[in-house]
Protein backbone atom coordinates (compact mmCIF):
# COMPACT_ATOMS: atom_id res chain seq x y z
CA UNK A 1 0.00 0.00 0.00
CA UNK A 2 1.30 3.40 -0.92
CA UNK A 3 1.71 6.20 1.50
CA UNK A 4 -0.86 8.60 -0.24
CA UNK A 5 -3.61 5.70 -0.02
CA UNK A 6 -2.88 4.90 3.43
CA UNK A 7 -3.29 8.54 4.60
CA UNK A 8 -6.47 8.50 2.54
CA UNK A 9 -7.63 5.59 4.36
CA UNK A 10 -6.15 7.24 7.38
CA UNK A 11 -8.48 10.30 6.20
CA UNK A 12 -11.65 7.98 5.81
CA UNK A 13 -11.04 6.62 9.40
CA UNK A 14 -10.61 10.09 10.95
CA UNK A 15 -14.56 11.40 9.25
CA UNK A 16 -16.00 7.70 10.20
CA UNK A 17 -14.83 8.51 13.92
CA UNK A 18 -16.20 11.92 13.81
CA UNK A 19 -19.59 10.52 12.26
CA UNK A 20 -19.38 7.73 14.91
CA UNK A 21 -19.01 10.61 17.86
CA UNK A 22 -21.91 12.46 16.03
CA UNK A 23 -24.14 9.60 16.31
CA UNK A 24 -23.49 8.99 20.08
CA UNK A 25 -24.05 12.94 20.88
CA UNK A 26 -27.15 11.60 19.48
CA UNK A 27 -27.61 8.73 21.60
CA UNK A 28 -26.90 10.82 24.84
CA UNK A 29 -29.55 13.81 23.56
CA UNK A 30 -32.86 11.45 22.24
CA UNK A 31 -33.19 9.82 24.95
CA UNK A 32 -33.06 12.84 27.51
CA UNK A 33 -35.43 14.67 25.40
CA UNK A 34 -37.85 11.68 25.27
CA UNK A 35 -37.86 11.43 28.97
CA UNK A 36 -38.05 14.96 29.60
CA UNK A 37 -40.86 15.32 26.85
CA UNK A 38 -43.05 12.54 28.27
CA UNK A 39 -42.48 13.85 32.16
CA UNK A 40 -43.52 17.33 30.89
CA UNK A 41 -46.48 15.56 29.18
CA UNK A 42 -47.50 13.69 31.92
CA UNK A 43 -47.58 16.89 34.06
CA UNK A 44 -49.61 18.94 31.31
CA UNK A 45 -52.03 16.06 31.28
CA UNK A 46 -52.21 15.88 34.94
CA UNK A 47 -52.81 19.57 35.00
CA UNK A 48 -55.79 18.68 32.57
CA UNK A 49 -54.25 19.83 28.89
CA UNK A 50 -53.95 16.74 27.82
CA UNK A 51 -51.67 15.55 25.18
CA UNK A 52 -50.07 11.98 23.36
CA UNK A 53 -47.39 10.42 25.43
CA UNK A 54 -44.19 9.61 23.90
CA UNK A 55 -44.36 6.11 25.59
CA UNK A 56 -47.00 4.02 26.71
CA UNK A 57 -45.76 2.81 29.68
CA UNK A 58 -41.79 3.10 30.85
CA UNK A 59 -41.28 -0.30 30.12
CA UNK A 60 -40.96 1.34 26.36
CA UNK A 61 -38.22 3.54 27.67
CA UNK A 62 -36.00 0.77 28.26
CA UNK A 63 -34.39 0.18 24.66
CA UNK A 64 -33.62 4.13 24.97
CA UNK A 65 -32.52 4.35 28.58
CA UNK A 66 -29.69 1.05 27.26
CA UNK A 67 -29.22 2.98 24.12
CA UNK A 68 -28.08 6.03 26.25
CA UNK A 69 -25.80 3.80 28.45
CA UNK A 70 -24.23 2.08 25.59
CA UNK A 71 -22.97 5.29 24.59
CA UNK A 72 -20.65 5.85 27.62
CA UNK A 73 -18.40 2.87 26.75
CA UNK A 74 -18.92 3.50 22.83
CA UNK A 75 -17.68 7.32 23.53
CA UNK A 76 -14.55 6.31 25.28
CA UNK A 77 -14.07 3.52 22.54
CA UNK A 78 -14.27 5.56 19.96
CA UNK A 79 -12.09 8.51 21.86
CA UNK A 80 -9.52 5.57 22.42
CA UNK A 81 -9.67 4.71 18.18
CA UNK A 82 -9.37 8.49 17.32
CA UNK A 83 -6.04 8.58 19.26
CA UNK A 84 -4.76 5.65 17.50
CA UNK A 85 -5.85 7.05 14.12
CA UNK A 86 -3.95 10.15 15.05
CA UNK A 87 -0.96 8.28 15.88
CA UNK A 88 -1.22 6.48 12.19
CA UNK A 89 -0.10 9.47 10.62
CA UNK A 90 3.53 9.46 12.53
CA UNK A 91 6.14 6.75 13.32
CA UNK A 92 4.94 5.75 16.72
CA UNK A 93 2.52 3.31 15.44
CA UNK A 94 3.81 0.67 17.34
CA UNK A 95 3.76 2.04 20.77
CA UNK A 96 2.69 1.08 24.39
CA UNK A 97 0.24 4.09 24.37
CA UNK A 98 -1.49 2.21 20.91
CA UNK A 99 -1.32 -1.34 22.90
CA UNK A 100 -3.11 0.06 25.95
CA UNK A 101 -5.30 1.85 24.01
CA UNK A 102 -6.68 -1.51 21.78
CA UNK A 103 -6.94 -3.25 25.29
CA UNK A 104 -8.94 -0.37 26.49
CA UNK A 105 -11.49 -0.45 23.37
CA UNK A 106 -11.57 -4.01 23.92
CA UNK A 107 -13.07 -3.63 27.13
CA UNK A 108 -15.40 -0.78 26.22
CA UNK A 109 -16.55 -2.79 23.23
CA UNK A 110 -17.09 -5.65 25.95
CA UNK A 111 -19.13 -3.86 27.72
CA UNK A 112 -21.41 -2.40 25.81
CA UNK A 113 -22.22 -5.51 24.30
CA UNK A 114 -22.55 -7.82 27.68
CA UNK A 115 -24.97 -4.25 27.98
CA UNK A 116 -27.13 -5.32 25.03
CA UNK A 117 -27.15 -9.57 25.78
CA UNK A 118 -28.04 -8.63 29.72
CA UNK A 119 -31.04 -6.29 28.46
CA UNK A 120 -32.09 -8.88 25.79
CA UNK A 121 -31.78 -11.60 27.99
CA UNK A 122 -33.72 -9.23 30.25
CA UNK A 123 -36.40 -8.52 27.79
CA UNK A 124 -37.07 -12.24 26.88
CA UNK A 125 -37.37 -13.77 30.53
CA UNK A 126 -39.18 -10.87 32.67
CA UNK A 127 -41.54 -9.31 29.17
CA UNK A 128 -41.80 -11.85 26.25
CA UNK A 129 -41.34 -15.13 27.82
CA UNK A 130 -44.65 -16.18 27.12
CA UNK A 131 -44.60 -14.90 23.23
CA UNK A 132 -43.39 -17.85 21.52
CA UNK A 133 -42.29 -15.03 18.53
CA UNK A 134 -40.13 -13.52 20.99
CA UNK A 135 -37.69 -16.63 21.72
CA UNK A 136 -36.85 -16.34 17.69
CA UNK A 137 -36.39 -12.45 17.48
CA UNK A 138 -34.16 -12.57 20.95
CA UNK A 139 -32.17 -15.24 19.10
CA UNK A 140 -31.66 -13.45 16.35
CA UNK A 141 -30.64 -10.52 18.50
CA UNK A 142 -28.21 -12.29 20.62
CA UNK A 143 -26.93 -14.12 17.52
CA UNK A 144 -26.05 -10.85 15.92
CA UNK A 145 -23.70 -9.42 19.24
CA UNK A 146 -21.38 -12.87 18.19
CA UNK A 147 -19.33 -10.68 15.44
CA UNK A 148 -18.50 -8.25 18.28
CA UNK A 149 -17.42 -10.68 20.80
CA UNK A 150 -15.66 -11.64 18.06
CA UNK A 151 -13.93 -8.43 17.81
CA UNK A 152 -13.30 -8.10 21.67
CA UNK A 153 -11.20 -11.10 21.43
CA UNK A 154 -9.29 -9.98 17.86
CA UNK A 155 -8.65 -6.37 19.44
CA UNK A 156 -7.26 -8.25 22.77
CA UNK A 157 -4.76 -10.12 20.37
CA UNK A 158 -3.94 -7.38 18.51
CA UNK A 159 -3.39 -5.24 21.73
CA UNK A 160 -0.88 -7.91 22.61
CA UNK A 161 0.78 -7.96 19.21
CA UNK A 162 1.00 -4.35 19.66
CA UNK A 163 2.59 -4.69 22.90
CA UNK A 164 5.55 -6.71 21.54
CA UNK A 165 5.63 -4.57 18.62
CA UNK A 166 6.50 -1.93 20.93
CA UNK A 167 8.93 -3.98 22.91
CA UNK A 168 10.59 -5.17 19.47
CA UNK A 169 11.19 -1.40 18.59
CA UNK A 170 12.45 -0.60 21.90
CA UNK A 171 14.76 -3.32 21.17
CA UNK A 172 15.86 -2.06 17.46
CA UNK A 173 16.06 1.46 18.47
CA UNK A 174 18.82 1.05 21.49
CA UNK A 175 21.18 -1.57 19.01
CA UNK A 176 23.88 0.21 17.31
CA UNK B 1 30.27 -2.02 30.36
CA UNK B 2 31.65 0.08 26.95
CA UNK B 3 35.22 1.30 27.21
CA UNK B 4 35.11 3.27 24.11
CA UNK B 5 35.97 6.47 25.47
CA UNK B 6 39.01 5.08 26.86
CA UNK B 7 40.34 3.46 23.51
CA UNK B 8 39.54 6.35 21.66
CA UNK B 9 41.18 8.35 24.12
CA UNK B 10 44.80 5.99 23.60
CA UNK B 11 44.08 6.55 19.71
CA UNK B 12 43.89 10.26 20.15
CA UNK B 13 40.31 9.28 18.20
CA UNK B 14 37.44 11.63 18.59
CA UNK B 15 33.87 9.91 18.69
CA UNK B 16 32.99 12.15 15.32
CA UNK B 17 36.02 10.43 13.24
CA UNK B 18 35.02 6.85 14.16
CA UNK B 19 31.67 7.18 13.73
CA UNK B 20 32.44 8.15 9.96
CA UNK B 21 35.12 5.34 9.60
CA UNK B 22 32.61 2.79 11.34
CA UNK B 23 29.35 4.47 8.80
CA UNK B 24 27.85 4.65 12.22
CA UNK B 25 25.79 8.15 13.27
CA UNK B 26 27.35 9.85 15.31
CA UNK B 27 24.30 9.47 17.80
CA UNK B 28 24.11 5.93 17.87
CA UNK B 29 27.81 5.83 18.78
CA UNK B 30 27.25 8.39 21.56
CA UNK B 31 24.57 5.72 23.11
CA UNK B 32 27.15 2.73 22.72
CA UNK B 33 29.54 5.28 24.17
CA UNK B 34 27.56 6.25 27.33
CA UNK B 35 26.72 2.37 27.96
CA UNK B 36 22.52 3.47 26.66
CA UNK B 37 22.29 0.63 23.97
CA UNK B 38 20.59 -2.14 24.55
CA UNK B 39 22.39 -4.39 21.88
CA UNK B 40 25.28 -4.09 19.22
CA UNK B 41 25.61 -5.79 15.98
CA UNK B 42 28.44 -8.68 15.24
CA UNK B 43 29.01 -5.78 11.89
CA UNK B 44 29.30 -2.83 13.91
CA UNK B 45 31.68 -4.18 16.72
CA UNK B 46 34.05 -5.75 14.05
CA UNK B 47 33.80 -2.15 12.45
CA UNK B 48 34.96 -0.45 15.53
CA UNK B 49 37.39 -3.52 16.62
CA UNK B 50 38.54 -2.92 13.31
CA UNK B 51 39.22 0.84 13.02
CA UNK B 52 40.47 1.00 16.65
CA UNK B 53 42.82 -2.22 16.66
CA UNK B 54 41.08 -4.06 18.98
CA UNK B 55 39.49 -7.01 20.42
CA UNK B 56 35.84 -7.32 22.18
CA UNK B 57 37.12 -7.88 24.92
CA UNK B 58 39.12 -4.49 24.96
CA UNK B 59 35.81 -2.73 24.12
CA UNK B 60 33.26 -4.27 26.46
CA UNK B 61 33.54 -5.89 29.89
CA UNK B 62 31.67 -6.85 32.54
CA UNK B 63 30.69 -5.38 36.04
CA UNK B 64 28.66 -6.73 38.60
CA UNK B 65 26.26 -4.46 39.71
Amino acid sequence: MTAKSSLGLVRVAKLFNIVAMFLIAIGWVVPILAVAMHILILFANNLGYGGDLIFDDWQEAGPLLIAFLICFPMYFFFKRLGAIIDSATGSDIFSTDNADNLQAMAWFLFASQAAITLATAWNFIWIESSDEDAIWDNSIELALTFPYYLMVVVLFILAGVFRHGAAMRDDLEGTV
Amino acid sequence: MVKLDDLLHDRRMTLTELADRVGLTLANLSILKTGKAKAIRFSTLAAICRELECQPGDLLSYQTD
